[in-house]
C-alpha cells in the first residue's frame, strides 16, 4: 500500500516481424493523474497501449499493477485489473440503449435474470457523480459522438475501471465536445481515477495533463511533469526530434506554368469528414507543394474532390487551364494526373487482382493494356514487369495477388501504375504511411525526380517531418480550408504546428 | 516473420474452396444415398441408374442437354452479375418475363419466316425481362432499397403474371384443358431431334452464351472493370469506374440472359405459353451459379452436373420408386456445403488479414 502509482511499466520491447514497435518503453502512472502520451503517428503510442490492455503479448519488460507484478495476457485480464480503454471507433451497438450497451459488456454474469434496476441505477449514480450527462434508455443511434464517448466511459466505470485508456479521444469531437469531455476528464481525477491521454495534438495536452510522456520511433525520449512554463515548441521538438532522419538532397526549386488551380471549390463531408470549403490554391510545374494538417481536416476530402469522386458544390477547379469542374473521374483519369490515394488497399488496388490487372485497371482498354475489344495479358504483363524493375517492386510475378504484397511493394505498383508515364500532375496523399524508411525513401525520391521533371506535385500528409522536407512551399489544412500558406523558407515545425491547431500564419509571425 | 508458412496454408485452403462445389456435390449424393438405404435402395444400384438416367441412352443424353441449356444461360449470367456487386435473386421471375415476352411476340406475328421468327421471339423474351427488372434497379438507385429483396419478392408477381395472362388476355381461343395460349406454330419452334430425346438447339445458343461470358469476364476489358467493382468498389471508383452503371448493367444483362432463357426453353420444347412452364429453373440456376464457383468457366460442368442430375432422378421415380423430394434434398446438400466451403474461406482470409492490421 502507499504505493503512488497505479501501473508501471518496464523495459517494454515489442517487435513485429524487423520493425520494432516498442523499443526498452517505460511508463509509469500516477493514482489520480492525467497523463499524456505524446507522438507521431507510427511512433508506437497504439502498440504500448494494447500491450497494456493485453492486445498484443510482449517480448520483453514487465508490468506492475499497484506496486504488483501482473501479467495481462489478454483483454479480460486487464478488465479484471481495472484497466478500461476507450477506442477511437466505439464499440457500442448502435441500436441498443445505453442500458443494453452497458449490460454486453458485463463480466460477472448473473445468467438467469439481467439486474436491470440495479445497472440503471448505477448508470444514474456514475452520471451524476462525473457529470456525464447520460440517460440509460437513450438508443446509441441518437446520441452524438461526444455523448457516445462518454458511454463507453460510462461502460468502463461500470466495470470499476481504475484506469482509463483514452486513444486520441478529441479527434473525433467538436471543440464543444472536446470541452465537455474536459470537465469529465477533471471529475475522474477528482475522484482519484487515473487517465492515460494519447494524443497528438499539443495544446490539449498542455492544457489537460498533469505529466506528459513522448514516444518517437518506438523509443520513450522524455517524460516528464506537465510545468506552466512548457509550450508547444519543446513538446513538438521532441516529439518530431531534432535529427531529420532521411536526408534529402533538392535542386532548386523552378516553379513554371500553373497546372492545378482549385477557386473556391467546396464541397460536403461524408460521415465523419469534415469536406472542404473555399479551397483556394494553385500548383505549379517543378514544385512540390505540401499540405501538413492533423488527420482528419479533409486531406481525403479534398484529394477526392480534386479527382471528381465528390459532388463539387462551389467553386472551380482548373487543369492547364482547362475548367475540369464537371468531368467525372473517368474523364479526369484520361488527364495527365496520377494519383495516390490515402487507403491503399481500398481505394488504390483491388486486393484480389493480381498485380497486371492492378496496373491495368484504370485503363484496360488502352495500349500496352489492351484494345476496345480484348485486354491483352502479354503485353499488359511485359509492361507490368519492366515497371516492377523500374520501381523496384519485389513479388514473385506479375501474377500475384495485390493483397499477398508488403505495404511499401503495393505501394510501388500504385506509383508504378500513377507515375510510371511522365505525368503533368501528381496527388499524392499519405504515400507514406505505414512505410518503412526504405519504402519512404523511394516515394521521397519518385516524387522529386517528377518535381525536376516539370511535373507539379501536390503532396498532402500528416507526417510534419516530411512535408518540411520534401515541400517547395507549405500550406496547412485545417478543417477542410487552407489555413496559409508559406514558402519552405519561412517554415519550421512551430509555426507549421500552431497552424495546424488552427491560428493564422500572420499571428504566429509577429 | 513465417509469411511463407502463411501463403501456403493461404493457397492450401484456396483449393479446397476451388474444389468445395466438387465436395458440396459429392457429399450431397452421399447424404441422398444415406436415406435410400434407410429405404432399402441399395447405393450402389442408385449410383448406376442415376448416371443411367442421365446418360445411359441417346434419349437420357438428350433430355440431360436439354435441361443444361437453361441452366447455363442463365448460371452464367448470374455468375457475372454477382461478379459486378449486384445480389439479382429474380432469376425465376425473370426466366418467366423471358418466355413472357417470347409468346407475346410469337401471338403477334404469326406469319413470320423461322429465321426471322425465333430471333425477334427470343429479343422480345430478353427484352420484356429486362423491362422487368429495370424496376428493382430503378428502386435501388433512386431510393436505396435492396434489390435482394426487391427481386426475390418479384419473382412471384413474374409467376403470377405469366398465370393471369394464359387464363386472360392471351388465353387459349379454342377449348384446352389447362390454361395455356395457342399454338404458335412451326415456325416458332427451335429445331429439334426426335432420336435423341427432342435435344433441341437450345443447347447451341447456351454454349456461345457461356462462350461469350467467359470472353466478356476474361477479356474483355469491361470485364476487369466488372469484377473490380465486385472486389471493391471504392478502388474501382478511384480508378474511374463507376460502380453505379456497373451494378445496373449487371442487373439488365442478367435479366436480358435469363429472359433469352426462358425464350429458349419456351420456343425449344412447348408451342404454347402455360402457367408453370419454366418452374423453378431460375432457382436451379441459381444453384447452378454457385456451383460454379460463381465464374463463368465452372458453368459448364455446372450446369451438366445438374441437368443430369435432374434427368437421372426423373427416370430413377420410374426404375426404383425413388420419391421426387430427393432431388430437393440433394440440391439443399449442395447448397449447404459449398455456402460452408464460402464461409470457411471468408473467415481463414480474415484470419489471415488480421496480424497485418494490428501493425497500423
Amino acid at each position: 500500500m502507499g504505493n503512488d502509482y497505479m501501473v508501471e511499466m518496464q523495459h517494454i520491447t515489442k517487435s513485429f516481424g524487423k520493425l520494432i514497435a516498442n523499443n526498452d518503453v517505460s511508463l509509469k502512472i500516477k493514482k489520480g493523474e492525467i497523463h499524456a502520451l505524446l507522438g507521431e503517428n507510427g511512433a508506437g503510442k497504439s502498440t504500448l497501449m494494447n500491450v497494456l490492455y493485453g492486445f498484443y503479448g510482449k517480448d520483453k519488460g514487465k508490468i506492475l499493477w499497484d506496486g504488483k507484478e501482473v501479467s495481462i495476457k489478454d483483454p479480460d485480464d486487464a478488465i479484471k485489473l481495472g484497466i478500461g480503454m476507450i477506442h477511437q471507433h466505439f464499440m457500442l451497438v448502435k441500436k441498443f440503449t445505453v442500458l443494453e450497451n452497458v449490460t454486453l459488456g458485463m463480466k460477472e454474469g448473473k445468467w438467469i435474470e439481467i439486474p436491470t434496476e440495479e445497472i440503471r441505477k448505477r448508470i444514474m449514480e456514475l452520471s451524476d457523480l462525473y457529470g456525464l450527462n447520460i440517460k440509460p434508455d437513450a438508443r446509441i443511434e441518437d446520441l452524438t459522438v461526444g455523448e457516445q464517448q462518454r458511454v463507453e466511459i460510462v461502460k468502463a466505470l461500470y466495470r470499476h475501471s481504475k484506469l482509463l485508456i483514452m486513444d486520441e479521444p478529441t479527434a473525433v469531437l467538436t471543440p464543444q465536445e472536446v470541452t465537455k469531455l474536459f470537465e469529465v476528464l477533471h471529475k475522474l481525477r477528482a475522484e482519484g481515477k487515473s487517465v492515460l491521454f494519447i494524443s497528438h495534438k499539443l495544446p490539449e495536452v498542455l492544457e489537460i495533463s498533469n505529466s506528459i510522456s513522448i514516444m518517437r520511433d518506438g523509443c520513450m525520449v522524455e517524460n516528464m511533469e506537465n510545468r506552466p512554463d512548457l509550450d508547444e515548441r519543446q513538446l513538438a521538438n521532441a516529439m518530431v526530434g531534432r535529427e531529420i532522419l532521411l536526408d534529402i538532397e533538392k535542386s532548386e526549386c523552378k516553379p513554371g506554368d500553373v497546372v492545378l488551380k482549385l477557386d473556391g471549390a467546396c464541397c460536403d463531408g461524408v460521415n465523419t469528414s469534415c469536406g472542404v470549403t473555399d479551397f483556394s490554391l494553385e500548383v505549379r510545374r517543378g514544385e512540390i507543394v505540401g499540405l501538413a494538417g492533423v488527420d482528419g481536416n479533409g486531406q481525403t476530402d479534398l484529394s477526392e474532390l480534386i479527382m471528381g469522386l465528390r459532388k463539387q458544390t462551389k467553386g472551380k477547379i482548373e487543369f492547364l487551364g482547362q475548367d475540369i469542374t464537371h468531368l467525372t473521374t473517368k474523364q479526369r483519369r484520361e488527364l495527365s494526373l496520377g494519383y495516390i490515394p490515402a487507403d491503399r488497399l481500398n481505394s488504390a488496388m483491388v486486393g484480389e487482382f493480381t498485380l497486371r490487372m492492378n496496373m491495368a485497371i484504370n485503363k484496360p482498354d488502352k495500349a500496352p493494356f489492351g484494345t476496345k475489344w480484348a485486354f491483352n495479358k502479354k503485353s499488359a504483363g511485359a509492361y507490368t514487369r519492366e515497371k516492377m524493375k523500374e520501381f523496384n517492386v519485389i513479388a514473385q510475378s506479375d501474377e500475384v495477388p495485390a493483397k499477398n504484397l508488403s505495404g511499401g511493394n503495393q505501394q510501388k505498383v500504385v506509383l508504378a501504375r500513377e507515375v510510371g508515364e511522365k505525368v503533368d500532375l501528381i496527388i499524392a496523399v499519405y504515400p507514406t504511411r505505414g512505410l518503412d524508411i526504405d519504402a519512404t525513401r523511394f516515394v521521397f525520391d519518385t516524387m522529386l525526380k517528377a518535381r525536376d521533371k516539370g511535373t507539379a506535385v501536390l503532396y498532402i500528409s500528416n507526417e510534419l517531418e516530411e512535408i518540411l522536407q520534401l515541400s517547395d512551399r507549405i500550406g496547412v489544412l485545417y478543417e477542410g480550408t487552407l489555413n496559409g500558406i508559406i514558402p519552405r523558407e519561412k517554415a519550421d515545425v512551430t509555426t507549421i504546428g500552431l497552424m495546424m491547431a488552427g491560428r493564422e500564419a500572420e499571428v504566429i509571425d509577429k | 516473420m513465417n509469411d511463407t508458412k502463411k501463403l501456403n496454408s493461404a493457397t492450401v485452403i484456396q483449393t479446397i474452396f476451388r474444389l468445395s462445389s466438387v465436395i458440396g456435390a459429392i457429399i450431397g449424393l452421399l447424404i441422398a444415398a444415406l436415406f435410400l438405404t434407410l429405404l432399402g435402395i441399395n447405393t450402389i444400384e442408385f449410383f448406376v441408374e442415376l448416371v443411367k438416367g442421365a446418360l445411359g441412352s441417346p434419349k437420357a443424353i438428350g433430355n440431360t442437354l436439354n435441361r443444361a441449356a437453361p441452366y447455363m444461360i442463365v448460371g452464367a449470367a448470374t455468375a457475372i452479375a454477382y461478379e459486378c456487386g449486384s445480389m439479382n435473386m429474380g432469376q425465376e421471375g425473370q426466366v418467366f418475363m423471358g418466355g413472357l415476352g417470347a409468346a407475346l411476340v410469337a401471338l403477334a406475328c404469326p406469319g413470320l419466316p423461322k429465321p426471322l421468327a425465333i430471333p425477334l421471339a427470343l429479343l422480345g423474351g430478353m427484352l420484356l425481362a429486362a423491362l422487368y427488372i429495370a424496376i428493382p434497379v430503378i428502386f435501388r438507385l433512386y431510393k436505396g432499397i435492396n434489390e435482394v429483396l426487391t427481386t426475390l419478392i418479384m419473382n412471384y408477381v413474374a409467376t403470377l403474371i405469366v398465370s393471369a395472362m394464359v387464363i386472360g388476355p392471351i388465353a387459349c381461343t379454342t377449348s384446352s384443358s389447362y390454361p395455356r395460349t395457342d399454338e404458335f406454330g412451326a415456325a416458332y419452334m427451335l429445331t429439334n431431334w426426335r432420336d435423341i430425346g427432342h435435344l433441341h438447339t437450345g443447347i447451341f445458343i447456351a454454349v456461345a452464351v457461356v462462350i461469350l461470358a467467359i470472353y466478356f469476364f476474361y477479356v474483355h476489358p469491361a470485364g476487369l472493370k466488372a469484377r473490380a467493382v465486385g472486389f471493391s468498389p471504392m478502388a474501382s471508383r478511384t480508378a474511374g469506374i463507376s460502380p453505379t452503371k456497373v451494378f445496373a448493367l449487371g442487373m439488365l444483362m442478367n435479366g436480358a440472359f435469363c429472359g433469352l432463357a426462358g425464350g429458349v426453353e419456351l420456343l425449344g420444347r412447348y408451342n404454347n405459353l402455360r402457367g408453370s412452364y419454366a418452374d423453378g429453373i431460375g432457382w436451379d440456376s441459381l444453384i447452378v451459379a454457385l456451383l460454379s464457383g460463381l465464374d463463368p468457366k465452372g458453368v459448364l460442368p455446372a450446369a451438366l452436373f445438374f441437368g443430369g442430375l435432374y434427368t437421372g432422378i426423373s427416370t430413377l421415380q420410374r426404375t426404383l420408386g425413388v420419391p421426387s423430394a430427393l432431388l430437393s434434398l440433394i440440391k439443399g446438400c449442395i447448397v449447404i456445403f459449398v455456402m460452408t466451403g464460402t464461409a470457411i474461406q471468408k473467415y481463414h482470409q480474415a484470419k489471415l488479414k488480421k496480424p497485418a492490421k494490428k501493425e497500423a
